[in-house]
């Protein structure tokens, strides 16, 4: 895809954040900018503060220090329910799917958000909620189709295999029509077969939706192919940042990944 | 050995297998709905909000004594009802807005204080705000018995006697659960509630807002909770021992596990007719007074030793 880094609008500015927990600290003075329609890859060893970075960009872990700004709009802490309200989805490092509904379930409530209708007409099936109900169904079956999920769509998620699982919650993000997504560790832990069909179908997200893409990932093969930026983060601070070849060649990056095991 | 035989003697067909003994299981599955009515406002507020409600029996008082309180002053009945229904919900949104929303990020012991808390302030307000006399109340629920013999007279098995009272209760009970069974299967708001029971952290991410369900569940469950009160009342009547329908709801939510609505229901069926058979046949040979008020609780520890997670229960929720 297209450079992200060179000419393209900001989509998500993160200037010096600070994260402690008690003592320790999880991430030291972060800045870096997600811009508009790119995938950005996020890189590092376990515990760099990778997934903290998220959590702090969608609201979960409130920084100590630093501000955001998404869309042109600064904030000094995000709350998570705020955050997809403005368009920010989330998949999490340990699947977090509701684990007693069914695929179908699951992905219906990421349309939570787009649903009008007040709980009144809605418990009483009233008003605007049949006419919704029917566009949101259509809208979950779209995704359900896209993912390849058809077959499942009524199997209760808990009894899927974890790459299935892990399709699932994207489905679920992915219903929320969501202008950034953020993907933690999406691919880690599949097979080579499902590796290639996630990854495919993160590139047509971002392709076909012009969804701004920030993802978590060890797999450098799968990160130098679908990514326009990478985000080196080690100890906590970020050490590299730039397009996969520049990255690449960043002695600091190298010396990192060659210094620290990273299994997941 | 006069203890063992009497013990040996129950599990005969002379003793609960005999048709009277059946009668006494049937008769007590039958009242333990009630158990089972108060154990559902304890599951509600548990599965959407994490916390075990130590107010929930002076929500329960609170509720019935307004309704009281209001038709004494010659409220008509039907405006007294709708009249506590709206005090339900707007405590309901309150809570939300003024414990749990403050609250959120805390630690479940915090919010487990917070509700003791609220007890003890709904404690004052009900006693403020009306008193703490003893009320009667008479919802016109019959509670003569029906005879099912007169109905079947040739078969022995079929000389059963049913309180009306306890099967209106059971139906209410049926069709408050049949009412939030569709509300959670099949509206959009109870599919966030699920959503929000099963992972609050996912929830939000989806962009459910937590506050808006939890007020939700609370006033739902101050709802039903003043219909369930309402039902107690008309049985023990409204005063301060009102509260103690509460201790009732524990044994059963220690059976059916804290996250189950049809745990509750199997509760309270489990406490009721164990409850009946240890009236009948175990008094006698403990040489028995008061049995009924630790009996309920000896049998939900018999079944915590054997489940520990309730018959229905799931893994401990957990918060972030
Ligand atoms: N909720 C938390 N409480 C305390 N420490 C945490 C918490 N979350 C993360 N950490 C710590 O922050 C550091 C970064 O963790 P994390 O962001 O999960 O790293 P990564 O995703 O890069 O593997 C680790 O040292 C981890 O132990
Ligand atoms: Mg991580």
């Amino acid at each position: 895809m297209s450079n992200g880094v060179n000419g393209k609008e900001p989509h998500m500015v993160i200037e010096n954040i600070d994260l402690a927990f008690g003592g320790t600290k999880a991430i030291t003075d972060i800045s870096f900018t997600v811009y508009k329609g790119e995938i950005c890859a996020v890189i590092g060893p376990n515990g760099a503060g990778k997934s903290s970075m998220l959590n702090v960009i969608n609201g979960v872990y409130i920084p100590q220090q630093g501000s955001i700004t998404f869309e042109g709009k600064k904030f000094a802490k995000m709350k998570p329910h705020s955050a997809a309200t403005m368009g920010i989805g989330r998949t999490f490092q340990n699947i977090a799917l509701f684990s007693g509904m069914s695929v179908v379930e699951n992905i219906m409530t990421g349309r939570n958000l787009m649903m009008k209708s007040t709980f009144i007409e809605n418990a009483l099936g009233i008003g605007r909620s049949k006419k919704e109900e029917i566009l949101h169904r259509e809208a979950c079956e779209e995704i359900i189709e896209f993912l390849g999920l058809q077959s499942i769509r009524k199997t209760p998620v808990s009894s899927l295999s974890y790459g299935l699982q892990k399709r699932v919650e994207l489905g679920r993000a992915l219903a929320a029509e969501p202008k950034m997504l953020l993907l933690d560790e999406p691919i880690a832990g599949m097979n080579i077969e499902e590796k290639l069909d996630m990854a495919c179908f993160i590139q047509e997200i971002n392709r076909n939706r012009g969804t701004t893409i920030v993802l978590i990932e060890h797999d450098m093969g799968v990160v130098m192919d679908v990514s326009d930026h990478v985000v080196v983060m080690d100890y906590g601070a970020k050490i590299g940042d730039g397009t996969p070849e520049e990255v690449m060649s960043n002695q600091k990056v190298i010396d990192a990944y060659l210094g620290v095991s990273h299994d997941d | 050995m006069e203890f063992l035989t009497g013990l040996l003697s129950i599990f005969t067909t002379e003793g609960i297998f005999s048709p009277f003994g059946v009668e006494t299981v049937i008769a007590g599955m039958l009242s333990g709905v009630m158990y089972s009515l108060v154990g559902i406002g304890f599951v509600l507020i548990y599965k959407s909000s994490g916390v075990f409600n130590f107010a929930q029996g002076t929500m329960l008082l609170f509720a019935a004594l307004t309704f009281v309180s209001l038709t004494e002053r010659q409220v008509n009945p039907i405006v007294a009802f709708t009249i506590t229904t709206v005090v339900m919900i707007l405590m309901g949104i309150i809570i939300e807005r003024y414990v749990m929303r403050p609250l959120a990020n805390q630690s479940l012991l915090s919010l487990f204080m917070a509700t003791v808390g609220l007890n003890y302030f709904l404690e004052g307000l009900a006693q403020g705000t009306w008193d703490s006399a003893v009320h009667g109340v008479d919802l016109g629920i019959p509670s003569d018995p029906i005879f099912l013999a007169e109905h079947f007279p040739d078969n022995p098995w079929f000389d059963i006697i049913i309180s009306k009272f306890d099967g209106f209760a059971a139906a209410v009970a049926f069709f408050l659960v049949l009412g939030l069974y569709l509300f959670f299967q099949y509206t959009r708001t109870g599919l966030s509630l699920r959503a929000v029971s099963d992972d609050h952290l996912a929830a939000q991410a989806v962009g459910i807002p937590l506050s808006k369900i939890w007020a939700i569940v609370w006033a739902v469950t101050g709802v039903i909770t003043f219909i369930v009160g309402l039902i107690w009342a008309d049985r023990l009547s409204v005063s301060f021992t009102l509260t103690a329908a509460v201790l009732k709801g524990l044994p059963v939510i220690l059976i059916g596990g804290l996250t189950s609505i049809p745990g509750c229901i199997i509760g309270g069926l489990i406490i009721g007719a164990s409850e009946k058979i240890g009236e009948i046949y175990f008094a006698p040979i403990l040489g028995g007074q008061g049995i009924e008020h630790w009996w309920a609780y000896l049998t939900a520890l018999v079944f915590i030793l054997i489940r520990p997670t309730g018959i229905f229960g799931e893994r401990e929720i957990e918060r972030i």
